[in-house]
């Protein structure tokens, strides 16, 4: 069995110390300024008694909500984005996507890619695009999400219209 | 505040049981039934602890006037609600501690501090013998530079730390009475309050004894 280090006797302990701040107390006469007020918001209280829309705006006006407002609007404005990535046009647009399985049909020659590809998530941007065919090739760049715990890994295609329709994809 | 018969006969009928739990509540069901004087029997009761409290969390004496009168009318208004599950002291004091928390989290960009000061009047003897023993200077100096110092202390605790350690150390609550208060696992009370010493211990290194956690 272990003995406690010795107590420093000749000086005070934390708890002591804090003690001291029962000692900080207001004086007398606030007390009486503080009745007072008390009462007349009591009766306030009892007197006006907020409707439910002013008790619902007060809820809603609470700091940290406006915050939380603006954060669940800017995910729902990215998840519509997200929704739509081959919209067309030549803006850059990006979107998330889990890697998709190797279909039947995927090139033998490229069996590589599809190990790569396979149980990740990739970045999708659309470098160029013909907005005035519906069929034309369209240029994207895949960006690993976890590239940054692999070492990086960018993969540029190209993936035609009809081609991510049958899901089939050109190296 | 009211001091009337009725203020009296309510006063004699609450401190006449031995629980004060029960007296707590029966006076919660006469503020139910319409009765304001008991209303203004609980707030004598509590004040000073719920003022107390308020302003050891703030650690400022305006904040926590006003931060008192709201915890009151929002106990008040929230009356209906109060269903005697826990005693009706540690539901105030859950309120009271939410509304300092709060005001902390709203003021956290315009910090400033203002303190009450000492009162020596019935202050414990001992605890005052003790802090100024082997001293060189005046008591009241020393007092001062103590209370300077603590403050100081405490103002760089993290404020769920700082609740737990004014609930303990100043108000005297017990590890369980603080798990119901700030909602929390009596383990967490106990471990806030063990880092919270430390860390006071630390900062306050010239001024206590070594070994004091306990």
């Amino acid at each position: 069995m272990t003995m406690p280090p010795p107590q420093d006797s000749s000086k005070p302990s934390v708890g002591d110390l804090l003690r001291l701040k029962r000692m900080e107390r207001p004086p007398e006469h606030f007390w009486s300024t503080f009745d007072r007020r008390l009462q007349r918001n009591l009766v306030q209280a009892v007197v006006c008694r907020p409707r439910w829309w002013q008790r619902v705006g007060a809820w809603l006006l609470r700091p940290g909500l406006g915050l939380a407002a603006a954060a669940a609007s800017f995910a729902v404005v990215f998840w519509l984005s997200a929704a739509a990535p081959f919209s067309g046009g030549n803006a850059i647009q990006s979107a998330e996507y889990p890697a998709e399985r190797a279909p039947e049909s995927s090139s033998p020659e490229f069996p590589f890619a599809w190990a790569a590809v396979e149980d990740r998530s990739f970045a999708i941007e659309v470098l160029s695009s013909e907005a005035t065919s519906p069929s034309a090739d369209e240029h994207f760049q895949l960006t690993a999400m976890d590239a940054p715990r692999r070492g990086g890994e960018l993969l540029t295609l190209a993936m035609t219209m009809e081609g991510r329709s049958s899901r089939t994809v050109h190296y | 505040m009211i001091k009337s018969k009725s203020w009296q006969a309510i006063s004699a009928v609450a401190t006449a049981t031995d629980n004060p739990a029960d007296a707590d509540w029966r006076l919660v069901e006469k503020v139910k039934s319409g009765n304001l004087a008991a209303f203004d029997l609980l707030v004598s009761k509590y004040k000073q602890r719920i003022y107390s409290t308020v302003y050891n969390i703030t650690s400022n004496r305006e904040d926590a006037a006003d931060l008192t009168q709201e915890t009151f009318i929002k106990a008040f208004r929230s009356l209906d609600r109060f269903r005697g599950h826990s005693h009706f002291y540690t539901w105030i004091y859950r309120i009271a501690v939410n509304a300092a928390l709060s005001a902390i989290k709203r003021r956290r960009l315009r910090t400033f501090f203002s303190f009450e000061a000492i009162q020596e009047d019935g202050a414990d003897p001992e605890t005052l013998a003790l802090l100024s023993s082997g001293a060189e200077t005046s008591k009241p100096v020393l007092l001062r530079e103590l209370q300077e110092k603590l403050n100081e202390a405490l103002q760089k605790l993290s404020p769920k730390h700082r609740t737990v350690v004014v609930l303990f150390e100043i108000e005297g609550l017990s590890h369980e009475e603080i798990a119901e208060i700030v909602g929390t696992s009596v383990g967490t009370v106990r471990s806030r309050l063990h880092y919270a010493k430390k860390q006071l211990q630390g900062l306050l290194a010239p001024y206590v004894g070594k070994a004091s956690l306990t």
